[in-house]
């Protein structure tokens, strides 16, 4: 490209697309390509033009920004939901573990203090098999509630049901169960497609 | 800790939020407020729609930022969430424009999407309405193809990479329809780029 050609016959398109992809500026230009965009512009009065205009268009598209309205923040955060992972986090256990801990200290302390009343010397030992006689207690508790809430159940369905109804029973629990597989199988599926594609919408 | 968040990156940010540090996402909120609600805007000619939608938008990645993948951009996927919110509004309120990609009539010409008048409001008193009315003319002027790219470039800021991540579009694609969309815009403004 000569510098000495007229205007009219010189190709501007190269110097066009650096002013216009890479802004009025060139600041995405290479050194090189923006000194060879510069050497251009001091000789070429309609490349100079072009850079006018497009700052002139970048400035006349800056004006007509719409204003964020300032409450746009604060809406937002005030309205945050309770989303589901949140329940997920390590931090979201911090507080009902320490809780529990804080409990389990305190229990500790309790039975500690009466059984060295009790039986000086050996409070630690007290309070350790207070603790697991506790624990081993609720332990049966449950077990012996789950077991007689189960047997009052069959008896309570050996009793309702007869031949045909306890097999429509049994296809109602079968057609659950396959519900459940169904979706169980759907969700993965939706998860594996939504971590696959760079643009997945939640 | 601001400073922290300043030259944390949006991926660092969302990792913060999940792991507990709620205000993190309003760190998040700061960076692409004003971009997605002016290319909301641009989309749906009206502040009040644009700022709602906005809104929900935010609200929406918030309640699916554990499935954001950190291999891919933030800016993407949010900008991919709103656009799709702006269709599903249009779609609702059973405006002609009902989607983002080109309608192909009977006869199988491509014809672009018709679209409602730019909002005469309170923050149209307040700028200079005839030029504010002739770049979205000239805006709306552009075909489809152009017009989308303009919008995602020059109101929602992203990257000529992250257009192209966004539209699943070859980088020089994007560049070239960009230039060529420029190009008209400036030609249609032209009275207004003269001295």
């Amino acid at each position: 490209m000569s510098e000495t050609a007229t205007p009219a016959s010189r190709d501007h398109s190269p110097f066009f697309e650096w002013l216009t992809l890479e802004g009025p500026d060139a600041s995405g230009l290479a050194p090189s390509e923006r000194r060879r965009l510069e050497e251009h512009l001091a000789g070429c009065a309609v490349c100079r033009q072009e850079r006018e205009h497009l700052h002139r268009l970048d400035r006349l598209i800056a004006a007509e920004a719409l204003p964020v309205r300032a409450s746009f923040r604060q809406e937002i955060l005030n309205s945050l939901p309770a989303a589901g992972w949140e329940g997920r986090s390590p931090r979201a256990w911090v507080w009902p573990v320490a809780a529990m801990l804080a409990l389990g200290v305190a229990a500790a302390a309790l039975l500690g203090a009466s059984s060295t009343r009790m039986a000086p010397g050996a409070s630690f030992l007290a309070a350790l098999t207070a603790i697991g006689d506790l624990f081993l207690t609720g332990l049966l508790a449950g077990t012996g509630l789950l077991s007689a809430s189960w047997r009052g159940l069959g008896l309570v369905l050996d009793r309702a049901l007869t031949p045909s109804s306890t097999a429509a029973f049994a296809l109602l629990v079968i057609s659950i169960d396959v519900l459940l597989v169904s979706m169980v199988l759907r969700r993965r599926r939706a998860r594996a497609s939504a971590t696959t594609s760079p643009t997945h919408d939640p | 800790m601001t400073r922290e968040v300043s030259q944390s990156s949006d991926e660092e940010l969302v990792d913060r939020v999940l792991s507990g540090e709620r205000a993190c996402f309003g760190d998040l909120v700061d960076r692409y407020q004003s971009r997605l609600v002016n290319y909301l805007y641009r989309l749906l000619r009206s502040s009040e729609d644009a700022h709602e939608l906005a809104q929900e938008v935010f609200l929406k990645v918030y309640q699916a930022l554990d499935r954001f993948d950190p291999r891919y951009r933030f800016s993407t996927w949010i900008f991919r969430v709103a656009q799709n919110a702006a269709i599903d509004l249009i779609r609702k309120r059973r405006v002609q424009w009902v989607s983002l990609d080109r309608r192909e009539d009977s006869d199988g010409e491509v014809r672009d999407w018709e679209l409602p008048s730019p909002e005469r409001g309170p923050y149209g008193d307040l700028r200079n309405r005839e030029r504010g009315v002739a770049l979205q003319e000239a805006i709306d002027a552009l075909p489809w193809e152009y017009r989308e790219l303009v919008v995602l470039r020059h109101f929602g800021e992203l990257s000529y990479e992250e257009i192209a991540t966004h539209k699943s579009m070859p980088l020089g694609t994007v560049k070239n329809k960009l230039f060529r969309g420029r190009q008209i815009l400036k030609e249609k403004l032209a009275e207004y780029l003269e001295d």
